[in-house]
């Protein structure tokens, strides 16, 4: 049940952007990229302004006109610079992206326990379920809103702006300035998606920099949904039609994975049926009559594939998902944001854990793994579906699963892992105080021990330079972190060069390599992974050592690796789990901290520096990395 | 009420595909006049109307119009008072939207396109009594798409939408020149129709030496750029095909076109 209202709900906040894609989309025949971003502005105006305060209602409608500025702008450069409308998206887009960075001023912003628009429906609710509830509150205001919205469209002015769409020869002719018209049309459009950024983040409980993403393509599908459905030509039908879209598209979302089709495959699936369904309607409307007469429209075409889709999961999870009441095993529910190292070594640890403590995948347990890989709305539909599932538990990788957990689920068991501090982003307020049904393991990167060991081997008074890519959360995090312990140690100085992609690694890295630092800190991120080879070349050239926070690049490059132990955070989770199992209640389990920490050194690269390893460190360390070979030695 | 002082229209300059399509022209045209424009193709005649219309800002000289000079207005600027029929009948009409929403953009010309839904039953039954007089039933299909209806059907609309709000001023460009013979001639009953309300002021731009001589009160032939001959009153009164034809040929004779390209001249024209 969960699965279905949690997808109409987000079907039901989208819809606003799939209303403003209509006008983009089906009036200026502009698929408008500039949504990705300003979708992405709405969301993060609307919680810098909640976080400082401001009242939600007041912040969604900064957000609409920050999405409207947004959108004049691609309006401007494509009329008045006579720039091809995508590339003015994709120009206006970038843009964006440092602009939402600066507003936000980090890559995640937590509105847990903050007031929402959503806060006072919750607080009304009569007993019902709260998704449920949710969307009969929604439902009112959206259906006035695209009634509203209809009617605009008959008004003389949005009978022009139509028209400037169709013929702008036409409107020129008859005194309608056409690029104001178009200008004020994508500033509206753009609007309307920052008001469902806004929306979303309300919903979901937190912004993050990376959630508009793939707007345009999802805003699409909902447009070109709703215009295959709904064949006529009235615009109030046309207008629910894209409603209808939103709420379809997230529903087949939803399906998909309820199906138990892999998050990642989505984007594949979703971009093979919107290019299905436009050429099937350009195929229908112009050509194939004898087909038409078989198939009446394209939109039987759409019904009868959803049918089919809705036919083939329900004989899946019927046949194959469904275990006998009789036979029914504890349910775990493993949820990843992405498929970074750390996130997948902790899985590792975890199932090999439970295996050895005698917990049969299959046997004893029943596993559902879902990654959301880079999605955050995924994120969300991943929670509904496996609180369909009925999961006894929740085992939460990462900070971003743990947020849209901690929103949704209030009695289902939660153990966290691999989070950097649960504390920032709301959930408890210390490690005995904290949620009823939520447990878990936490710790950023040890970045005490990292400079003990940097100042044992350089001495006291050093640089340290490292990459900082503001709008990678956990690089982001690191930072600051190690800024906050380095200004504890008065002679060490540090140099952060700030990064936009991986792509500025080589850049910064050679930046780096004329500022006579002694040591190069690597922060433990799988986009700035991406770029440690170049990290790694300058390195060799400058004779600057590299510390990085995961051993696996020991045989990389770097000459020094601390960080935790992703396996053994893996393990802890499995002997929580366990003790949740056998009737623990997560209320009476303290938060632990990551507990083991392993040092690695690259004894090559440190002879090839000409750098002197203490013997102290030597001793201590867990692997070591000779002769091109790596070995642990404890 | 219309008046060019030398503007002079030089497309592509400083490149290999210069051309300079208005030379130097000046021209006056009193409240009320009907001018037909003939020339050969190439000759200037739609960039002079795009330049009364707005549509194109000569690169110097001035144009006046009803004693403003509207030189750097754009076309939606002047829509006030201009109102225009294309050559191509897809032109001046929006094919996704109905045929009223159409009448309605041109029945707002030079008004405030407010927020405001003015499309009303008063306003239809208005509509409707309008396209009666196209003789074309269109009457019957005002919630029809523009986009389904033929050619001509879609010329006289334009046509209908260009007087709806009665302008000063009408600009015509070879608007019956894509249509079969049947539909031209019907466009062309039309067009005499329309014109008649007192004052408005006419360009049309044409092809047909016939239609030159029968409609309007003043002919301007154009070439290369310029107006070469100007015709009006009682001249123009006696003005017949044969006369017209001299005109070309002197024009040969000073541009020593060849025989072949006079005689293609001459076919086109009558
Ligand atoms: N937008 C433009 N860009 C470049 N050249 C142009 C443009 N418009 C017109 N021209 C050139 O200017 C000259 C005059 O063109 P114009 O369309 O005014 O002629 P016309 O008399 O209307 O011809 P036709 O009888 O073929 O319609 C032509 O040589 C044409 O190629
Ligand atoms: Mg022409």
């Amino acid at each position: 049940m969960e699965l279905w209202t949690g997808a109409l709900n987000l079907g039901l906040l989208y819809s606003f952007m799939a209303i403003g894609m209509y006008i983009s989309y089906k009036v200026y025949k502009f698929a408008d990229i500039t949504a990705d971003g300003s979708f992405t502005s709405g969301a993060a105006v609307t919680a810098v302004l909640i976080v400082n305060g401001v009242n939600p209602y007041f912040a969604i409608c900064f957000s609409f006109l920050a999405g409207m500025a947004a959108g004049s702008l691609t309006g401007l450069i494509h009329t008045k610079f006579k720039i091809n409308g995508l590339l003015a998206g994709i120009l206006v887009m970038t843009g964006l992206y440092s602009v939402n960075l600066r507003i936000m001023g980090r890559a995640n912003i937590p509105l847990i326990d903050l007031h929402g628009f959503l806060t006072a429906l919750e607080k009304a609710n009569p007993g019902m379920n709260n998704e449920l509830w949710t969307a009969l509150c929604l439902l009112p205001g959206i259906i006035i809103f695209a009634i509203l919205f209809a009617l605009f469209l008959k008004t003389d002015f949005g009978i022009l702006i139509r028209a400037a769409g169709n013929n702008a020869l036409m409107v020129r002719a008859n005194g309608g300035n056409v690029d104001m018209l178009i200008i004020f049309g994508i500033a509206l459009a753009n609007g309307l998606v920052a008001l469902s950024g806004s929306l979303v983040v309300q919903y979901q409980g937190f912004a993050d920099i990376g959630m508009g993403i793939g707007s345009l393509v999802f805003g699409l599908a909902s447009v070109i949904i709703g215009d295959s459905l709904i064949r006529v030509r009235n615009i109030y039908l046309k207008i629910a039609g894209v409603v209808l879209g939103s709420i379809l598209f997230r529903l087949l979302v939803a399906l998909a994975l309820y199906v138990g089709l892999n998050p990642n495959d989505l984007k594949l699936i979703t971009a093979i049926f919107v290019f299905i369904t436009i050429v099937a309607s350009g195929a229908f409307s112009k050509h194939s009559i004898s087909l038409r007469h078989i198939l009446k429209n394209k939109s039987s075409v759409v019904i009868i594939a959803l049918i089919l889709i809705t036919a083939a999961g329900y004989f899946v999870s019927k046949n194959f998902l469904r275990t006998p009441a009789s036979e029914r095993k504890y349910r775990i529910g493993i949820m990843l944001p992405n498929e970074s190292e750390i996130m997948t070594s902790t899985v590792n640890g975890f199932r090999e854990e439970m295996t050895r403590l005698g917990y049969e995948e299959g046997r004893d347990i029943e596993i559902i793994e879902q990654n959301a890989h880079g999605d955050i709305p995924t994120l969300n539909s991943i929670a509904d579906n496996l609180l369909n599932r009925k999961v006894d538990i929740f085992l939460s990788i990462s900070t971003q699963s743990t947020q849209v957990l901690y929103k949704k689920v209030k009695n289902t068991p939660v153990l966290f892992a691999t989070v950097a501090d649960p504390f920032t982003i709301g959930v408890g307020i210390s490690d005995t105080d904290h949620p009823q049904n939520i447990t878990g393991i936490y710790g950023a990167m040890p970045v005490g021990s990292l400079l003990d060991i940097v100042v044992k081997i350089h001495g006291e008074k050093i640089k340290l330079g490292s990459i900082w890519n503001p709008s990678l959360a956990n690089s982001d995090f690191t930072i600051k972190l190690l800024e906050k312990e380095i200004l504890k140690r008065e002679n060490i100085t540090f140099i952060p060069e700030h990064i936009n992609s991986s792509n500025d690694i080589l850049q910064a890295s050679q930046r780096l390599g004329t500022q006579s630092i002694h040591a190069f800190y690597f922060v433990n991120d799988i986009m700035l992974f991406a770029g440690f080879e170049s990290a790694v070349k300058i390195s060799r050239t400058k004779k600057i050592p590299i510390y990085a926070g995961d051993f696996e690049k020991l045989p990389s490059g770097a000459m020094i690796t601390i960080g935790y132990d992703y396996t053994a955070v893996g393990r802890q989770a499995a002997d929580k789990i366990i003790e949740i199992m056998k009737g623990k209640k997560p209320a009476d389990m303290p938060y632990e901290k990551n507990k083991v920490i392993i040092t690695g050194i690259n004894l090559d690269v440190a002879k090839e520096l000409g750098i002197k390893i203490p013997d102290e460190i030597f001793k201590n360390a867990n692997m070591i990395f000779e002769f091109g070979e790596l070995k642990i030695v404890k | 009420m219309i008046k060019t002082e030398n503007i002079y229209k030089i497309f592509n300059k400083g490149t290999a595909d210069e051309v300079v399509s208005i030379r130097d022209t000046s021209i006056e045209i009193k409240k009320g006049e009907f001018v037909t424009v003939i020339g050969t193709n190439g000759s200037g005649k739609t960039t002079l109307l795009n330049l009364i219309a707005g549509a194109v800002i000569p690169d110097s000289g001035k144009i006046i119009i009803s004693g403003n000079d509207v030189t750097h207005r754009k076309d939606y600027e002047r829509a006030e008072i201009i109102s225009r029929v294309f050559q191509n009948p897809f032109s001046g009409t929006a094919p996704d939207m109905t045929i009223a929403e159409n009448l309605l953009c041109a029945f707002n010309r030079g008004k405030k396109h407010l927020p405001l839904i003015k499309l009303n039953k008063k306003l239809i039954a208005f509509f409707k009594e309008r396209l009666s007089h196209l003789e074309m039933k269109l009457e019957d299909r005002i919630d029809s798409l523009i986009g389904s209806l033929s050619g001509g059907q879609r010329q006289a609309i334009t046509l209908l939408m260009a007087v709806i709000n009665e302008p000063q001023v009408l600009l015509l460009d070879e608007h019956t020149a894509a249509l079969d013979p049947k539909s031209a001639g019907q466009i062309i009953k039309l067009t005499r129709r329309f014109i008649e309300t007192p004052g408005l002021t006419v360009m049309m731009v044409t092809h047909s030496m016939n239609q030159a001589l029968e409609l309007g009160s003043r002919i301007i032939m154009m070439h290369n750029g310029e107006i070469i001959d100007d015709i009006s009153g009682p001249l123009r009164q006696r003005l017949t095909t044969d006369d017209l034809l001299c005109k070309f040929a002197e024009v040969r004779k000073k541009e020593m076109l060849t025989d072949e390209l006079f005689r293609q001249f001459a076919n086109e024209y009558i």
